[in-house]
């Protein structure tokens, strides 16, 4: 059993979490930053689109399976039903959105078949094969601590603009990336809605800021590997 | 919150890293931190109350990302964030 000393939480779960996630965004922001100075900023762009799809597409079968696993839990788990509404709500709202990457992608001249074919890092694995682990053998739950690290920390409309001026890229090449920076913050206060309603254990809280501190970890990782800071395979 | 130095990071992940400091800190937490060199701040305020109730679990890992940052040379966070749009 962990050990808990502290005070008892008096801030809403949704609250807590984004203060978890704030405390390692530092990270994040040094690999953006590392990203926009790389000069070779044109084509870093298509791998981190490429890298985005591949995130993308995981992303619907992932939260299927957590609403299924959700379902199975029945009655006994408090969590259960709410988790899988909200779950088939949002799986509705982001169907399709892998397809936005690859039209992006065709823009700057990527091939559809080639994108497809090639394998997904590591890194990308790692980040949603984590949640798989974390939802099949521990509480589906877990999975709304990636979706509030990635639905809360989208590309803001002023760094998309500096993206554009800086890769040279048409702003059609963006169109996922600006869909997101609108609509994103709506997602986000349903997640924050919903996680000040949960009755969650301490131990669940927990859960939560490890797979959003993880999920953040992993992105600024990706980005890393990128520009070269970090080993990629 | 991430405007706070790394080294006051580190420092107020000690205190929350110690079971007796985080017992101090629960009775009264701005002498705590200022016992601990923490230089006082409405961010160090929110940032010291957000670790007080994180697990041993997630300190741990937001310790080790800590001292990646600093060995990487990052002293503040920076507003932009290339996170996933997905």
């Amino acid at each position: 059993m962990t050990e808990f000393p502290g005070p008892r939480v008096t801030i809403g779960e949704g609250e807590l979490l984004r203060r978890k996630l704030d405390v390692v965004l530092p990270e994040l922001a040094g690999a953006t930053q590392r990203f926009l100075a790389d000069p070779r900023i044109s084509d870093l762009y298509a791998e981190y689109l490429f890298s985005s799809h591949c995130i993308a597409r995981a992303s619907v079968p992932l939260m299927q399976t957590a609403r299924e696993r959700a379902l199975g839990m029945g009655e006994e788990d408090p969590l259960g039903a709410a988790l899988a509404t909200y779950l088939a709500g949002h799986i509705v709202e982001e169907m399709g959105h892998d397809e936005w990457f690859l039209e992006d992608l065709d823009v700057l001249g990527w091939d559809r078949s080639e994108i497809l074919a090639r394998p997904p890092s590591a890194t990308v694995a790692s980040m949603v094969g984590a949640q798989y682990y974390w939802v099949l053998h521990y509480h589906p739950v877990a999975l709304l601590g990636f979706l509030t690290a990635l639905e809360s920390h989208p590309p803001s409309r002023s760094l998309i603009d500096e993206l554009i001026s800086r890769t040279g890229h048409p702003p059609k090449a963006f169109r996922t990336l600006i869909e997101h920076a609108d609509l994103d913050p709506h997602h986000t206060e349903e997640l924050y809605g919903l996680l000040d309603d949960l009755p969650l254990t301490r131990e669940q809280s927990t859960m939560l800021g490890l797979s959003g501190i993880h999920t953040l970890h992993m992105t600024a990782v990706s980005i890393e590997e990128m520009v070269g800071v970090a080993v990629s395979f | 919150m991430s405007q706070v130095s790394m080294e006051d990071r580190e420092k107020i992940m000690d205190v929350m890293s110690d079971k007796t400091l985080r017992g101090k800190f629960k009775s009264d937490p701005k002498q705590t931190l200022t016992d601990a060199g923490v230089t006082d701040s409405p961010e160090v305020e929110e940032l010291s109350a957000t670790m007080a109730q994180m697990s041993p679990q997630e300190l741990e890992g937001i310790a080790k990302l800590n001292k990646k940052m600093v060995e990487m040379g990052m002293t503040e966070g920076g507003s932009s964030h290339l996170g996933r749009a997905v």
